[in-house]
């Protein structure tokens, strides 16, 4: 009865890989690296999605699930630099820009972990619940750490900020 | 930066990176297209699955078997339930060549020996098999309530997932 009641996990393909994308590109950065792992997901989850489950959780936390093992593969192994790519979407470029490179330069800076949690949360779009679900831990304690990898992150950009604002303002005294 | 000029979980969820377009609309035309062939490739696994299925009962050599059969009697439905009927006007053309009351009797014995193979299409009973009409379709009308019950379920389930 189960079997007749699998859906297609793939059915929303272009949101899924939207999401898949974002988590991949907070973990790895903006670009190609992101690009190949979101591709090798879709390339397993075509293998593997009889193997799908619905009452195990939804198909983005179960993509997610191959993603974070495929991202976890890449930084693995030796790693070229790309240069990030640009993707505007009518907002000012120049000041999404800085802002986006503030952000992805204090991500990079964070932990593994931290940097995991807010892809899953932020990127993939995931619940507390699923993120605990996926990676086997307390929903509690998945909102604990994500409070403070947030604060990580907010005191990186504070320091980032007044890192660019300091020779600015002793270039004028 | 702080916590009252900077929202940080707005400016992660809005500015979360976003792939190109034309990544994403190659990447779901691949996806979309292999889902498509592996389920073309089922059906007709499925429709190989049942030829096998009937073959091994005998289902495919029963059915040759009385091609030949129905064909012999090379008769339309009218005629098997109405018996054969020559136009009066044929009738009277064929006055010289056969008596009336010849070609009257040839009829008649050819419409009573039709008669009892046209009974069928009058009982409630299915041509081969001699199956009662309701069974197939107490079956079909099952079949379709459990297909109607299975997608009303996915649908729930779908929905209660997102």
């Amino acid at each position: 009865m189960r079997g007749f009641l699998h859906r297609d996990p793939l059915a929303d393909a272009e949101t899924l890989i939207r999401q898949v994308y974002a988590y991949a590109a907070y973990r790895l950065g903006h670009g190609p690296d992101a690009e190949d792992v979101t591709s090798e997901v879709f390339e397993r989850a075509l293998r593997y999605r009889r193997s799908f489950d619905r009452s195990k959780g939804s198909p983005v936390a179960w993509l997610l699930g191959i993603a974070r093992r495929c991202a976890d593969d890449l930084l693995a192994r030796p790693r070229e630099y790309h240069e990030p790519v640009e993707t505007s979407d009518g907002r000012d470029l120049e000041e999404e820009t800085v802002r986006r490179m503030m952000l992805a330069g204090a991500l990079a800076q964070l932990s593994d972990r931290d940097r995991e949690l807010i892809a899953l949360r932020y990127g993939g779009d995931l619940t507390a619940a699923q993120i605990a679900e996926l990676l086997g831990a307390q929903t509690n304690a998945i909102e604990v750490a994500l409070h403070r990898a947030l604060a990580r992150l907010r005191r990186l950009l504070e320091s980032q900020e007044a890192a660019t604002l300091r020779p600015t303002g002793s270039g004028r005294l | 930066m702080k916590d009252e000029r900077f929202d940080l979980e707005g400016e992660l969820r809005e500015g979360r990176p976003r792939p190109r377009a034309e990544y994403v609309t190659s990447l779901a035309g691949d996806v979309r297209g292999r889902v498509r062939r592996s389920r073309i490739g089922m059906t007709l696994a499925l429709c190989g699955l049942m030829i096998v299925a009937v073959a091994s009962f005998g289902g495919i050599g029963y059915a040759a078997g009385t091609k030949p059969a129905v064909a012999k009697h090379d008769q339309s439905s009218a005629a098997a339930q109405y018996g054969s009927f020559t136009p009066k006007q044929t009738q009277a053309k064929q006055v010289k060549a056969k008596p009336v009351k010849q070609t009257h009797q040839a009829a008649k014995a050819e419409a009573a020996t039709l008669a009892p193979k046209a009974a069928p299409a009058h009982t409630s009973q299915l041509p081969f098999t001699g199956l009662a009409l309701w069974v197939p379709l107490a079956i079909g009308l099952v079949l379709i309530a459990f297909g109607v019950v299975l997608r009303t379920r996915a649908r729930r389930h779908g929905s209660g997932a997102h």
